[in-house]
């Protein structure tokens, strides 16, 4: 705010702090607390639903709607209201979000929000909402808040694609109906207990990466 | 006696083949926190088996009023209703524990803060009204809920220290290997039921 | 010096008895069984020094023994007719996932090979688990896709009509449907004898399980000496239980935590086998029993700290006869655990134990 009275060469200080600023929030939110990979959130409609591509598409569209919709209301509640009271607004707030996502999606794509069944309405107490607002998102400003969300949602929706991705590669050996030459087919990997290993599987793997990323920068 | 019988088979299947954890997945944000101490487990046990067996009873009459109801929009009131019943339960469960047993409320507060809204529990009601059409199997098939995620918790608590120990290599400590183990838990498991999971 | 002689002296019993089930299989199974062995070992070595080499650890002999062991029990446990590919995939989850991602030797907390084989056999169900007859040599390029003559295994079968197929001898000595290694039932209870005595294999561990689902199966089949025959022969069970529950790097350490551990096996093989009705029900025991043995090592050793304070009374004396640690093999693992946690506790113990005695 002051920096439009000083010098020219502190604005750019500033702005470039500034920027470095949002930087690190974007890399926080997608690295380094990955919603899916590092802090394990949000684990099961990944683990159980998002087994296939399409799979994957309908969770991301679905989880980043309803949380998107319910962080942005819920931010202009008072935190002068007793914690108590608040979460059960966060997710009233939350199911009355539901109500008009459930009606769009319904007219669009019915078969697939058939498909993901009781995973869809419990979207609303997800830890996003539940916890990670409190202890995160909402001890922020406004707009630093936005960019926080919105990129940890995008960090999730990635990481949800790529999982889904591998997922119906090596269970199926298909990718959404075309075929990939694939010498062998591990078709416990689309059930419940291979969703675990093989997540459990993509978070050491995405350490790893992030170790030696590190490493070169060094 | 057979109703009684079939009754605890509910209640069985949703502890072991079914659980919430091994077989559905559902919580484990909940468990994650839940698994530090081995210290939270009874207190923590209590609470989501309490609110899994109220909501469950409550959740009874809404399910027969909506059923009732030749609505087609059942489904999208559900959660709303279903989400203001789980915050009255939380309220009126906190206020009890302030007037009845002011003297420990500060020790329990923050169980019943950590089991009320989670995943486990909304679950727990969606389920109810999926499998369920008596009121005793809602009760115990939400009991049967709460005492599997429960057992899941122990399951993990016990080897929780060999999950973060040094020798584990640093890409595989923690997390990835909490889901690697509950992978392979959930594999066994998957074998006591033969037909695939409905959700 | 004495404890690095026990852990070899253990897995050398292990690979004794290993290598005469090899050359039991290879006798009903002709070449292929030679070459699936074989591979099984090289592939799990290989992934062991790999993941060795990616940790920056030295590898030892006995890593090399170890997964030579791992290698042969998997091996043993598959069907004769198994294509090459699943394998290699049970070899490599079991010495990446299993054994590596949890730590390495001695910090496993689940028995590897069981592990990989249940994962193997959810993953690839149809081409596994079924068998060719003994005897009935198949070429060494076939697989099981493609090979007509396979059936399912006696046990599912016995599972399905309740009526065993094979005669008390031929069950005695292997001669039906099944895994190659695991059928012959005289061979394997001599082999528990032996490693029994010798204690590479935890006796009371052992024989409780194996009374435990012995005689309920004998009860609940009205004193049919042919059901529970088959019954036990069947679905791997003594090998499992020798080669799986009873491994010495997975059981529980004192005396009275791997009774409880046998007894909680026995219930969980009979749940699984006579509720579920799964065919290879001991591997789904081992898998569940696992974390409940580590849970039973530390509630006896801090049994043994509370005992410590206080000094008479029957109730004491007999815990304390019961929580007292096994010479061998307990502090042999003591000292792979070393810097683990748990490993700590049972350390401190030993040494407790020790003073105790020198000052008696």
């Amino acid at each position: 705010m002051d920096s439009n009275h000083t010098s020219l060469q502190s604005t750019g200080e500033t702005k470039k702090a500034e920027n470095n600023d949002t930087k690190s929030i974007i890399y926080n939110a997608m690295v380094k607390r990955n919603p899916i990979l590092v802090s394990g959130m949000v684990i099961a409609p990944a683990v159980v639903f998002a087994n296939t591509y399409m799979r994957a598409v309908t969770l991301v569209i679905t989880f980043s709607s309803i949380t998107l919709f319910t962080l942005l209301f819920s931010s202009f509640v008072s935190q002068r209201i007793l914690y108590t009271i608040r979460i059960i607004i966060y997710t009233i707030i939350g199911s009355l979000v539901y109500v008009p996502v459930a009606i769009v999606l319904n007219t669009f794509i019915p078969d697939s929000v058939t498909e993901m069944g009781v995973y869809f309405p419990l979207l609303i107490t997800n830890s996003f909402i539940i916890s990670c607002s409190e202890t995160t998102f909402f001890a922020e400003n406004k707009g630093k808040m936005l960019i926080d969300i919105l990129f940890s949602i995008l960090g999730y929706d990635i990481a949800v694609l790529i999982f889904g991705v591998v997922r119906e590669i090596i269970s199926t050996g298909e990718l959404n109906g075309k075929i990939i030459a694939m010498p062998m087919q591990f078709s416990g990997f689309s059930e419940v207990y291979g969703g675990f290993i093989l997540l459990g599987i993509f978070a050491a793997l995405f350490r790893a990466i992030n170790l030696i990323v590190r490493k070169i920068k060094q | 006696m057979s109703y009684i019988l079939q009754i605890i088979m509910v209640s069985f299947v949703a502890v072991f083949a079914e659980n919430t954890i091994f077989a559905r997945a559902l919580g484990t944000s909940t468990l994650i926190t839940v698994a530090r101490s081995r210290k939270n487990i009874l207190g923590f046990g209590i609470c989501v088996t309490y609110i899994t067996a109220v909501t469950g009873a409550l959740c009874y009459f809404i399910d027969k009023y909506l059923n009732g109801s030749e609505s087609n929009f059942a489904y999208i009131v559900r959660p709303l209703i279903y989400i203001i019943t789980l915050g009255l339960v939380y309220v009126v469960t906190l206020l009890c524990l302030w007037k009845l047993l002011y003297r420990i409320f500060g020790r329990i507060k923050k169980y019943v803060h950590i089991s009320a809204f989670n995943c486990a529990v909304l679950g727990a009601m969606f389920l109810n009204s999926k499998y369920c059409t008596t009121l005793a199997e809602y009760i115990f098939h939400g009991i049967g809920i709460g005492l599997g995620f429960v057992f899941a918790v122990y399951m993990v608590v016990i080897v929780y220290d060999k999950l973060y120990s040094k020798e584990v290599p640093y890409c595989f400590r923690g997390y990835p290997l909490l889901l690697i183990y509950i992978g392979i838990l959930s594999m066994a498991f998957y074998g006591l039921m033969n037909y695939q999971l409905t959700y | 010096m004495d404890k690095i002689k026990t852990e070899l002296s253990i897995l050398t019993d292990m690979l004794i008895v290993l290598i005469i089930l090899s050359a039991v299989s290879i006798y009903y199974y002709g070449a292929r069984a030679m070459v699936i062995l074989l591979l099984s070992v090289l592939t799990c070595i290989t992934a062991d020094m790999l993941c060795h080499r990616i940790r920056h650890i030295k590898s030892e002999g006995y890593d090399i023994l170890s997964s030579f062991e791992t290698g042969l029990v998997l091996g043993l446990m598959m069907s004769a007719a198994v294509p090459y590919y699943v394998l290699v995939t049970a070899d490599i989850f079991a010495i990446v996932i299993c054994k590596h991602s949890f730590g390495g030797r001695g910090h496993e907390i689940f028995n590897s090979a069981a592990a990989a084989f249940l994962f193997a056999s959810l993953c690839f169900s149809g081409s596994m688990l079924v068998y060719p007859k003994p005897f009935d040599y198949i070429g060494l390029g076939s697989s099981a896709i493609t090979d007509a003559s396979l059936f399912s295994s006696m046990t599912k079968t016995f599972i399905s009509t309740d009526a065993p197929s094979a005669s008390i001898m031929d069950m005695f000595i292997g001669k039906f449907n099944g895994p190659m290694g695991t059928g012959a039932t005289i061979i394997l209870l001599i082999s528990a004898v032996f490693l029994a005595l010798r204690r590479s294999v935890s006796a009371i561990s052992f024989f409780t399980q194996l009374a435990i689902v012995a005689g309920y199966t004998f009860i609940y089949s009205r004193f049919s000496l042919e059901y529970t025959l088959s019954n036990i022969s069947g679905g791997m069970l003594i090998f499992g239980m020798i080669f799986l529950s009873c491994d010495y790097r997975t059981i529980p350490k004192t005396k009275s935590s791997r009774f409880i551990y046998g007894v909680i096996m026995g219930v969980l093989v009979l749940v699984f086998r006579f509720y579920a009705n799964v065919e290879n029900a001991v591997i789904y025991a081992v898998i569940i029993a696992a974390p409940f043995g580590i849970e039973l090592d530390k509630r006896s050793v801090s049994f043994a700290e509370i005992l410590s304070k206080e000094k008479s009374g029957i109730f004491v004396k007999l815990k304390r006869r019961f929580n007292k640690n096994l010479n061998h093999v307990g502090e042999t693992l003591t000292l792979i655990n070393g810097s683990d946690n748990n490993g700590q506790q049972s350390h401190k113990f030993t040494i407790h134990r020790r003073n105790k005695k020198s000052g008696k």
